[in-house]
């Protein structure tokens, strides 16, 4: 008999304690978001060879009780990465689509409050002022659509311009936000340097909040890991390293030719290849669909422009003099009636001639309704409507997608959480497990000691 | 499959989320009655809607400058009604003074009756609806006939512009007649009897020297003018005419496009009311999976 059999009761008491420790860890961080589910995984001792003689003269391989190889995390890298790369697509729709929606409701198409019943009631009032060519309440009719023509289109202009510059600063705080997690993966990396001891025994909470940081970048902006679970974790954007280990290449804004906001690496002045994200949402945002859509208004206003003051200024005003131009301006955001005419709205003509009765002028401007006076062969009003379809198509496209990559990484993070995910009742039950372990050894321990306690008592047998 | 606490939660939550987005759609669809509320909602139909909204919207516009031509030709259709009863009875006095038995008396008097229509006829040749005058062309502000007290006594100071109205896509009304047809100024009408005003003039001087031959000669240029004007009322009858079945049939293809237009936008309400029932129960069906799935764990039955 020796105090071994008490070693090896210690060694399961502390074992279960320890165990049951991570259950309550787990337990407690069920809901913490980004938190892996933890495992202590136990091993049985390294055997004591010799200490005993088996019957055929062998030395025996005595257990000596339970060790704790190590507390792990359950986590896939593989579907980590697959939520990563469809964060960037869903970030990247997710933003479009509520642009675009945005955009639509500027729009308020269909509907009696749109630029297309403006157009409408601009030559309308035309077709008007050509059935009383004499009448002044028509000329003023005239005028004031014009005028409200004229402010819809300065208006939607506005707003669409608006978006632009929305999506513009929002690059710039996206672009702080990504420099901020690189300095804290940094820091993270620094600190897992120090805390790793080997591969086999993991800080499993600061790896979580790595992880996490890299949902959230993941979400903003397109990257790539070299998939290192140690300190040496580098994260690279369009090849170049963002973070590598505990160093930092910060992203900086520089101004465009174009006056807008661009990203380049600090250090070289090269720009960041972006091909995903919220960034990538937001710079398409405000080149390719924003801009596209300002340019086709532009270009809708200036035939507007030009083709009504073609036609207007060969008209004669009732005095005899030379009618002028109808608008001013040129493209969306300057176009207005010209002021002369709004503050006499009388001075309108609606004659080439001069005479009171004629309308021939006002005719043919009401004609230039269904003239296909547009480049592309389209009237002004077809290019209009093509307009309105095209920002309805994309952003029917970007409900589609962002609804698509949100089922998806929904389907994703449920399969990362039957991997990782805390589960109740499988912790209740490890406890009880546990419990009942610990409650056994215990028994061990006090079996053993009246075991010590009959060989000590046998001593007195001696004497 | 490994089913934990999180899982358990995002399928409740994105199952109810998905539930009330649906529910709140039907909603937006059935009490709006709109399939179509944004461009998005239906890329291929919103095309189809803004033209079809533009259409009607110059349909209605053709509508108005129907009524307005209509009312404007109606206008000088009875005014040349009135000239064409005025010169009858013109027709009928100058018989009457180019009987031979009649006393001087009974002359001064058809001289002094025609006076007053000579008058009236100047009357009708300045008459204006809405303010211009509608014999003037498209001089609507001036007068179109005045004296000029020397040869000839009377000048058409219109223009012979034929104002038009647009009243279907690419058709043109015209809604005048100019003065100088109807009055025959300058021969412009009937080349051989002179102008209503002169001929007028020229008719009286003949009464007031009982010149019976002369008013005798003077009724064929009665009748010349009479026939004109009777002729320029056809026109104008037929024009009213053909402008009534053109704002019948515009309001037929308005119609048309109308319900063609509530095809695209409008929703089909019986659907809308059954879809809108099933998103229902199918919203309770969900909290109540949800509140089931919730409430129970191993702690529970743990004692």
């Amino acid at each position: 008999m020796s105090f071994f059999g008490l070693d090896i009761a210690v060694s399961g008491l502390n074992a279960q304690q320890l165990a049951m420790n991570v259950t309550a860890h787990n337990i407690t961080n069920a809901g913490t978001e980004g938190y892996h589910r933890q495992e202590a995984v136990t091993t049985a001792g390294t055997p004591l060879v010799g200490a005993l003689t088996l019957a055929n003269g062998s030395a025996a391989q005595l257990g000596t009780g339970t060790l704790v190889r190590t507390i792990r995390r359950l986590q896939s890298e593989f579907i980590d990465n697959q939520i990563r790369s469809e964060e960037q697509l869903s970030g990247s729709w997710n933003y479009k689509q509520n642009a675009l929606s945005q955009v639509e409701s500027f729009l308020a198409e269909p509907g009696d409050s749109g630029l297309s019943t403006s157009f409408d009631e601009f030559w309308n009032s035309w077709n008007d002022l050509a059935t009383s060519p004499e009448s002044s309440s028509s000329k003023i009719a005239v005028v004031e659509e014009g005028s409200s023509l004229a402010l819809m289109i300065n208006n939607l202009c506005g707003n669409l311009r608006d978006l632009q510059y929305q999506a513009d600063s929002d690059i710039a705080l996206n672009t702080n936000e990504v420099n901020r997690i690189a300095n804290e993966i940094s820091h993270l990396n620094e600190q897992i340097g120090k805390a790793a001891g080997d591969t086999t025994n993991q800080p499993c909470d600061l790896l979580d909040k790595r992880d996490a940081l890299l949902k959230e970048l993941s979400h903003i902006i397109n990257f790539q890991t070299n998939n290192a679970t140690g300190a040496d974790l580098v994260i690279s954007i369009g090849g170049k390293a963002l973070v590598q280990g505990d160093n930092v290449t910060e992203v900086s804004i520089t101004e465009s030719a174009n006056g807008w906001s661009q990203l380049t690496w600090s250090d070289d002045g090269a720009d960041v290849l972006i091909t995903g994200g919220e960034i990538q949402g937001q710079i398409e945002t405000r080149d390719d669909l924003i801009g596209s859509y300002i340019d086709t208004l532009n270009n809708i206003t200036s035939t507007l422009v030009t083709e009504v003051n073609k036609l207007y200024s060969t008209g004669t005003t009732s005095s005899g003099n030379p009618a002028g131009n109808f608008f001013t301006g040129s493209d969306a955001s300057s176009i207005s009636v010209n002021s002369g005419l709004i503050t006499t709205p009388t001075n309108l003509t609606a004659s080439y001639t001069g005479d009171t009765g004629s309308n021939k002028l006002a005719q043919d401007i009401a004609a230039l309704a269904d003239k296909d006076v547009m480049a592309n062969g389209e009237s002004i009003y077809e290019s209009y409507t093509s307009l309105v379809s095209q920002i309805g198509g994309n952003s029917e496209e970007a409900q589609s997608r962002a609804e698509l990559h949100a089922l998806s990484l929904d389907e994703l993070n449920t399969q990362s959480e039957s991997v990782s995910g805390v589960s109740l009742d499988e912790e209740m039950s490890d406890m009880v497990k546990f419990q009942q372990a610990y409650n056994a050894i215990a028994r061990v321990f006090t079996t053993v000691d009246e075991m010590l306690d009959t060989i000590i008592s046998m001593g007195k047998v001696g004497r | 499959m490994r089913v934990t606490l999180g899982m358990t939660n995002d399928n409740i939550k994105a199952n109810l989320t998905g539930a009330t987005s649906r529910l709140l759609e039907a909603q937006d669809q059935a009490s709006s009655g709109k399939r179509i509320d944004r461009p998005s909602d239906d890329v291929a139909g919103i095309g189809k809607s803004l033209s079809l909204r533009s259409t009607i919207s110059s349909i209605e516009q053709y509508e108005e400058n129907s009524t307005m031509a209509n009312s404007q030709l109606s206008t000088v259709s009875n005014t040349l009604s009135s000239i064409t009863k005025t010169l009858q009875s013109v027709r009928s006095l100058a018989s009457q003074a180019a009987n031979s038995t009649l006393n001087d008396e009974a002359l001064a008097s058809i001289k002094c009756q025609l006076e007053g229509i000579s008058d009236e006829l100047k009357g009708y040749a300045n008459t204006q609806y809405l303010n211009k005058y509608i014999f003037a062309g498209s001089k609507t502000t001036t007068s179109p006939v005045a004296e000029t007290g020397g040869t000839p006594a009377y000048e058409y100071q219109g223009n012979n512009e034929q104002i038009k109205v647009q009243t279907a896509p690419g058709a043109y009304t015209t809604v005048n007649v100019t003065g100088d047809l109807v009055f025959n100024m300058g021969g412009a009408a009937v080349s051989d009897a002179p102008d209503i005003f002169t001929m007028m003039d020229s008719l009286i001087s003949a009464v007031d020297s009982g010149d019976i031959s002369s008013i005798s000669a003077q009724l064929a240029d009665i009748d010349a003018n009479l026939n004109n004007i009777t002729g320029i009322n056809t026109q104008v009858g037929a024009r009213i005419k053909r402008l009534e079945s053109n704002i019948e049939a515009l309001g037929t293809s308005k119609d048309t496009m109308k319900s063609m237009l509530s095809d695209v936008e409008d929703v089909d309400l019986a659907e809308a009311a059954i879809n809108l029932a099933t998103l229902q129960n199918c919203y309770e069906v969900a909290l109540s999976v949800a509140s089931s799935v919730l409430k129970t764990s191993l702690a529970d039955f743990l004692s």
